[in-house]
């Protein structure tokens, strides 16, 4: 019993670190390999954690397990101080959240490379990797791990370990897992009869310059037509409702074989994992729910043989199969979001077809159930292979490794389609015509394949006080991608080869078993650059100090554990979007010109590309780190980060030269961005009585600006960009609507108000401030509004509680100091306009029609409304921009672990029975205020979900 | 390990399709790319051809046009101005004027290195790159005053803060380019290469510099507004009249060699609408000494809104084409047929539909040529389906006097056409301006007359040189409408009303239907209507650099801005 309450205390730390919690993990009936606690996980060396000088976060696969999600990125909000965890879409097999390692220091690419089991792999494989196959997931973010990646290391390193077999007696865990998922949150517009009311207001406003400058009550909706929206005589349809099914479904299945001898170790792991959406449709023949079934085996072997050799070989393939509606994702959602309650029937009454007209064409029911499906089938093999000689023959500790990976995935789709023809009061409306389904064959639309070797000479001995360990490593790096998918800047594409090699090393010395210094390198050449300009070194160094080692706090009760570590060091990053091969000069096809008199002949034209910079290079990072890690009275760890990173050499486009060059631009190494912050988190445990108790709390916050980045001088100063954050929003100050005083009786605006230039206003629009004074508003006045749209402060705090083999515990997560815009609810926000929808948002739209009895002129918070495109309203201003800051219950789990006397009649090892609630609450301030949720404000949403599972050891 | 031995390759980047600096220019047929993308950059100065969904007309500026669909370009030059912070009339901007002139010196530069190619014939290319770039500097001059010089194709590490140019350096610089470019150029091009630059084309572009040269705005010592020292990038320092004489001798020259040498004559057969339509309309007409031989023979791209061709904006079988209609501003300017002035009703005046079709039938030929009339099939394309009044409706802004044709007579189907850059009708309203300024009246008739005539008008008259300078004037503005000369001419020229009724002041066009919009049939009246009251200010007889490039800091901005 007391086992397995220790267990559950240390899979809900974040860093498990300290002695009791490895004692905890030893004893744990569960398979839990050890390393986890003893290791930091990392490039090259086994280096044990209290030893390390780097500010390196980790999390377990069994805590990541907790979080019931097919993606598994969505598996690490507030679980790595450090990591920025942006959530996307819910929709199947299209769920991935976006990651950062301490915010954002380049406005170039910003994107972490993950690393799985030694080798860089993608993003797509680590996606839907199931957590039941991880062992841990740590970040590098540290300048001492991140040096050893040379050109890769910039943005910081995702690490992830699979699970490995241990010398033992054969063991097996099952776990199963299903529930029932349903939207976060979706914000429904209207009815048909506060539609048709508000658009009379809309389309009145529209005829003011028509009317002479009056507000004349011109409705387009008869009283009669709005009194049948309003009595249910009229069309009034919830599409969402219609098309949409209370819940979807999320079903995890696997199996854990591990187990072996001395020489022999061996982990197998079988998982499935079916998604199905919310579409109300079935899965059949001719139709498609949104769905994403993953069958997943991994085979991780260890052979120790003749003595000196160790070998690894570890197999992952993955077979992953999505399916969706013919015409799905963000456009369907869409259609839902601004198709008018009134538009019509689902199906036509006159005829008993599917509606649609011209301008909705994609009745959302129909186009479920009427156009067929579309799927893709992947499949994904990582194969890594792994030797080491062990040469304590030649001097005790020395090794040489060698390693191979490859990596490959393909996908193909495949479909059957067909069309409809749409029906509005018994007339066919377009062109379509309704024909029989049509399958359409497995095509191939994308694929990759990664190459890699590492070579490695390794040492590792101690001779009294003093202990060494190191290694020096050869990379080598061969990626080939798809032509489609290579898009990232100027000469991609078609140039799908990516090569380069790092040569790399660590060297780790403890003295006395309390002082540390480390010294790291990577050295990069990558085949991006000029011939003679290929190889960048990268140095790094770190020292750290175990104070609690020292005499003085030796047998301190309140202190256990203390260290303080420093680093600093270089990193870079080679790959831009900006492009590759920028040191050559290009010439490229530029349009035709004609010659000839009767038949005109056509000439290709070819015009200089940008202009070559041979000494275009990698950019370049200096990061610094200081940070402490701390354990008090056993119960309570802290570890707190503080760090610097300073870009330089960020790719630019050079455009502080003149005009008169008349080239295009070259790229140039100038760009530069200064991003701090701090990273803090901490765990405490106790008991009292027969109750234990966790608690957790850990908190990343990182700034930074932009010192340079080349910006065409603007015309005034404060429309810089430079010197603001990376992605901050620029737009216009918005000073609250035009009044009916502000005009002239012929439409004008009067004397002294300055005039905007996006398009003629009237009483009722946006008006902004005039920051340069000029009489004008125009894109001259466009300042810093708003922070981007990356928080700048992440939050997350857990608490658990365990009673006689109950256990309940939560996790919320939170952000803030990010920006929201509403455009990113596109339809919620902009009501009307090409035939939109109006959602509650604005109800209360600016309005003046006495004789009506609407007059919203003194509460209005929104601006008049307008059926036309109206570039005045509709445009980033402080009007759009809001706060970002949110806080979710991510998780929350209550388990009951079966006594030990109960599971021994059982011959089990173990047996828990649990129910979980991911997202389950949302706090927000768009959410309270605008009825949006925060993180995916349109399309397909975020799911919540409430599961049941078991999971059974014997 | 065999890998340290193959690493240098490893690294090396893979052979790629794309073409190096090496590649370009060693094979005639491979320069010839480079060739053509100069021409077409170059001489696409100020034309909507680069595929903006708001690009506009010069006609849209000048008080000709209305500023067509309020999402131009047009729109918010007219309504408030030009600023140093807006787009402005070249559409382009300032800063693209020049990486087609980097295009034209690199192919000069770099012709040497083609293997397959004759010595003579590389002298040609260069000639024509010599006149293209001098034919852009040409049209700064006219838009800006004095502008940097740039004399070969610069490096990124070369020192680019070249100031701006006095106005005289930069006339000096355009006449010798030219000079040395027609000595060298051919009087005529075998047909399939028929396009390049001539020996007529490059007298031309020093024609039309040196006629800016002799008028008022910049021949003078007293600059439209002050710029202290720096006035003479603003003006020529001095009023000259010998200018004048140079501008009609340059007229001549273009006429002499046209001729003589190209094979070029103003085209009269006598029938006076089909002889104007085919001098606009007809690629490689006789009288087209330079056009820009750009084909977008999709009409409107089948819709594509991220993607206009030019047609769109020209072609009135196109909706955004539609949006462009002839202002009363400049119906006023055209005669009848009989070669006295038209009627029209006043300022908001109201006559009946049928008054307006009669009217409509009594105008010029030239008149006949350009426009189509509401409730009439177009009289440029007699009998096409493609211009019937249905065909050409759309949805136009609801006013205006009439649809605009002019480019398309005869076309029928096709969507594309050539805009003539230079006619030599050009020449001789350029020689008949300068020889009435030197008072050689009796030149300046005949210069005028052989124009005049040609569009079935009676024989001018008038000597005495005020009212000729009128006249002649008048002549320009129907000749050349939409040919992109009435916007700087009339700056150019300093007319006294510029403001009030010409580029600034009311504009007015018609409405129909007691003030509403024109219908495709059926209208019962008609009524001349201010539509809106456009901008001027002195400060407009020259457009601003980019506030973005001032700020750099080495180049002077023109007074006003």
């Amino acid at each position: 019993m007391k086992k397995v309450i220790l267990y559950i205390i240390t899979v809900c730390l974040w860093r498990p670190l300290n002695a009791q919690e490895a004692a905890a993990a030893k004893t744990d009936t569960s398979v839990v390999d050890l390393s986890l606690t003893q290791y930091e996980p990392g490039p090259f060396l086994q280096l044990k954690k209290e030893r390390s000088v780097t500010a390196t976060s980790s999390v377990s696969g069994n805590v990541l397990y907790r979080t019931p999600v097919p993606n598994i990125t969505n598996t690490l909000y507030g679980m790595l101080p450090g990591l920025t965890v942006m959530q996307g879409s819910g929709e199947p097999g299209y769920d991935e959240a976006t990651l950062y390692i301490r915010g954002r220091a380049s406005f170039d690419n910003s994107a972490l490379i993950i690393y799985i089991d030694g080798f860089q792999t993608t993003a797509a494989y680590f996606n839907y990797i199931p957590p039941s196959e991880i062992e841990s997931i740590s970040i590098l973010k540290d300048p001492v791990a991140l040096a050893t990646f040379g050109m890769k290391g910039a943005n910081g390193v995702l690490w992830v370990v699979t699970k490995r077999g241990y010398a033992g007696k054969p063991k097996v865990q099952v776990q199963l897992l299903s529930g029932l998922q349903q939207p976060v949150h979706i914000s429904k517009p209207y009815g048909a009869y506060d539609y048709a009311r508000l658009y009379n207001q809309a389309i009145s406003n529209d005829n003011y310059a028509l009317n002479g400058y009056q507000f004349k009550y011109t409705p387009f909706y008869t009283n009669d037509q709005l009194e049948s929206y309003r009595n249910g005589t009229g069309t009034n349809i919830d599409w969402y409702d219609e098309a949409l099914k209370k819940n979807g479904r999320y079903s995890d299945a696997n199996v854990l074989f591990t187990g072996g001898g001395a020489d022999t170790k061996y982990a197998l792991l079988l998982d499935y994992m079916q998604q199905r959406g919310l579409y109300d449709v079935p899965t059949n023949a001719t139709t498609s729910n949104a769905q994403i079934q993953r069958f997943n085996v991994r085979t991780n072997l260890d052979f120790n043989f003749f003595k000196i050799f160790e070998a690894k070989v570890d197999l992952g393939g993955r077979i992953e199969d999505r399916r969706n509606p013919n015409f799905y994702g963000p456009a369907l959602w869409s259609m839902m979001a601004y198709y008018p309650a009134n538009v019509y029937p689902i199906k036509d009454p006159a005829t008993g077809n599917w509606s649609g007209t011209a301008n909705y064409p994609w009745n959302p029911v129909a186009s479920l159930n009427a156009v067929g499906w579309a799927s893709t089938h992947d499949r994904t093999l990582q194969a890594n292979f792994n030797l080491k000689q062990k040469l304590d023959f030649i001097t005790p500790g020395l090794y040489l490794n060698e390693a191979v990976s490859l990596l490959t995935w393909t996908r193909t789709s495949a479909s059957k389609t067909a069309t409809y023809a749409r029906f509005y009061n018994g007339v066919q409306t377009t062109t379509d015509k309704a024909t029989d389904i049509t399958a359409n064959g497995a095509l191939p639309v994308g694929q990759y394949d990664w190459k890699q070797i590492n070579i490695t000479a390794g040492y590792n001995r101690t001779f009294g006080r003093h202990a060494f360990t190191g290694a020096i490593n050869f990379l080598q790096s061969n990626y080939i991608t798809d032509a489609g998918a290579n898009n990232r800047g100027s000469n991609t594409n078609t140039n799908i080869f990516y090569h380069f090699q790092t040569v790399s090393g660590r060297l780790h010395y403890t003295l006395n078993e309390r002082y540390l210094a480390e010294l790291s390198f990577g050295s990069t050449g990558s085949d991006n650059f000029a011939p003679s300009n290929r190889w960048g070194f990268y140095p790094a160094a770190g020292l750290g100090w175990i104070l609690s080692k020292e005499a003085f706090l030796a047998n301190n009760k309140l202190v256990t554990y203390l260290k303080l570590r420093a680093g600093a060091g270089l990193s870079a990053n080679d790959y831009s979007t900006r492009g590759r091969y920028l040191y050559q000069q290009y010439f490229t096809p530029n349009g035709t010109y004609y010659t000839g008199n009767s038949s005109l002949t056509s000439n290709s034209g070819i015009s200089q590309a940008y202009t070559a910079n041979p000494n275009i290079f990698a950019e370049k990072s200096m990061k610094y780190n200081v940070g402490i890690d701390a354990s008090l009275l056993n119960k309570l760890s802290v570890t707190v980060d503080v760090f610097r990173d300073s870009r330089s050499d960020i790719v630019i486009q050079d455009n502080t030269l003149m005009a008169v060059y008349g080239g295009a631009l070259p790229f140039i190494n100038a760009g530069k961005v200064i991003n701090k912050g701090i990273e803090a988190s901490a765990s405490f445990n106790s008991k009292l009585g027969a109750v234990t108790y966790t608690a957790g709390a850990m908190v990343s916050y990182a700034k930074n600006k932009i010192t340079y980045n080349g910006e065409i001088p603007p015309v005034n100063d404060f429309n810089k960009t430079t010197g603001r954050p990376i992605g901050s929003y620029m737009g216009l100050t918005a000073d609250g609507f035009y009044d009916i005083t502000d005009f002239n009786a012929d439409g004008t605006l009067k004397t002294g108000i300055p005039i905007p230039s996006f398009g003629a206003v009237q009483p009722g629009d946006i008006k902004y401030k005039d920051l340069d004074n000029n009489g004008r508003v125009d894109q001259a006045d466009y300042t810093k509004i708003s922070n981007s749209e990356l928080p700048s402060l992440t939050y997350a705090f857990n608490l658990g509680v365990n009673y006689k083999g109950f256990d309940l515990t939560a996790l919320f997560q939170g952000a803030s100091g990010n920006s929201f815009s509403m455009f990113n609810a596109f339809y919620q926000t902009v009501a009307f306009v090409n035939n939109t929808n109006v959602y509650p948002m604005a109800g209360n739209a600016w309005a003046y029609y006495p004789d009506q009895g609407i007059d919203t002129r003194a509460s209005a918070n929104y601006p008049r409304l307008t059926t036309r495109a109206n570039d005045n309203n509709y445009r980033t201003s402080t009007f759009w921009m809001k706060k970002g800051a949110f806080l979710r219950l991510r998780n929350a789990e209550l388990g009951y672990n079966l006594p030990a006397s109960v599971l021994k009649t059982l011959h089990l090892d173990k047996l828990r029975l649990y129910l979980s609630a991911v997202n389950a609450f949302t706090w927000s301030y768009v959410g309270k205020h605008y009825d949006i949720d925060p993180e995916t404000p349109a399309g397909y949403p975020a799911m919540k979900s409430f599961n049941a599972g078991i999971t059974l050891t014997f | 390990m065999a890998i340290g031995a193959c690493k240098k390759e490893f690294l090396q980047m893979p052979v790629s399709s794309a073409t190096t600096v090496d590649s370009v220019f060693t094979t005639t047929v491979k320069a010839q790319g480079a060739i053509a993308n100069a021409y077409r950059n170059i001489l696409g100065q100020g034309l909507p051809w680069k595929n903006w969904w708001n690009a506009m007309l010069q006609e849209n500026l000048s008080g000709g046009m209305n500023y067509g669909f309020s999402w131009t370009m047009a729109k918010d030059i007219v309504l408030n101005g030009m600023s140093a912070a807006a787009t402005n009339e070249d559409m382009d901007g300032y800063a693209n004027n020049f990486p087609p002139i980097r295009q034209a010196y690199l192919v000069k530069e770099n012709i040497d290195k083609v293997t397959d190619m004759p010595e003579g014939d590389k002298a040609v290319v260069k000639a024509e790159m010599m006149a293209l770039i001098a034919y852009r500097y040409e049209q700064m001059f006219i838009m800006y005053g004095g502008v940097p010089i740039v004399n070969s194709s610069l490096k990124a590490s070369d020192s680019l803060a070249i100031p701006r140019s006095p106005l005289q350096q930069v006339l000096d610089s355009i006449v010798s380019w030219c000079d040395a470019a027609a000595a060298v150029l051919p009087s005529k091009w075998p047909d399939n290469w028929t396009g390049r630059m001539t020996k007529a084309a490059a007298l031309a572009i020093r024609s039309k510099a040196l006629l800016h040269a002799a008028r008022p705005l910049f021949n003078t010592a007293t600059p439209y507004l002050d710029m202290g020292e720096t006035n003479n990038l603003i003006c020529l320092g001095s009023a000259n009249a010998n200018r004048w004489t140079t501008a009609a001798n340059a007229a001549e020259a273009v006429i002499t060699e046209a001729e003589a040498g190209g094979g070029a004559y103003i085209i009269n057969t006598g029938n006076p609408l089909d002889d104007y339509s085919t001098a606009t309309s007809v690629p490689s007409n006789a009288e087209v000494l330079l056009a820009f031989k750009f084909k977008n023979d999709v009409l409107f791209d089948g819709g594509n809104w991220n993607n206009l061709p030019m047609n769109a904006f020209y072609n009135c079988r196109v909706w955004e084409a539609q949006g462009n209609v002839l202002t009363t501003n400049q119906l006023e300017n055209y005669y009848k047929t009989d070669g006295t002035n038209q009627t029209w009703p006043g300022v908001s005046t109201t006559a009946t539909f049928s008054d307006y079709t009669t009217r409509m039938n009594q105008m010029e030929a030239r008149f006949r040529s350009t426009f189509q009339p509401w409730e009439m099939d177009a009289w440029n394309n007699p009998g096409d389906a493609n211009w019937k009044n249905a065909s050409t409706f759309g949805n136009g802004p609801g006013f205006g006097c009439a649809r605009v044709v002019k480019f398309y007579a005869k076309a029928g189907g096709r969507a594309w056409f050539e805009f003539p850059i230079f006619r030599l009708a050009a020449a001789y309203l350029s020689a008949a301006e300068a020889w009435n300024e030197t008072g050689q009246t009796t030149k300046a008739l005949d210069r005028l007359n052989k124009i005049h005539q040609r569009a079935g008008l009676p024989a001018v008259t008038e000597t005495d040189q005020t009212k000729l300078r009128a006249i002649i004037q008048r002549e320009w503005a129907i000749e050349f409408f939409d040919e992109n000369y009435r916007l700087h001419d009339i700056k150019h020229w300093k007319l006294s009303n510029i403001g009030s009724g010409i580029i600034g002041g009311p504009i007015r066009s018609m409405a129909f239907n007691n003030g509403g919009g024109v219908k495709l049939t059926g209208n019962t009246n008609y009524t001349d209507k201010v539509i809106y009251t456009a901008v001027w200010s002195p400060k407009q007889y020259l457009n601003p650099f980019p506030q973005t490039e001032i700020n750099k800091g080495y180049l002077i901005q023109n007074p006003g801005y």
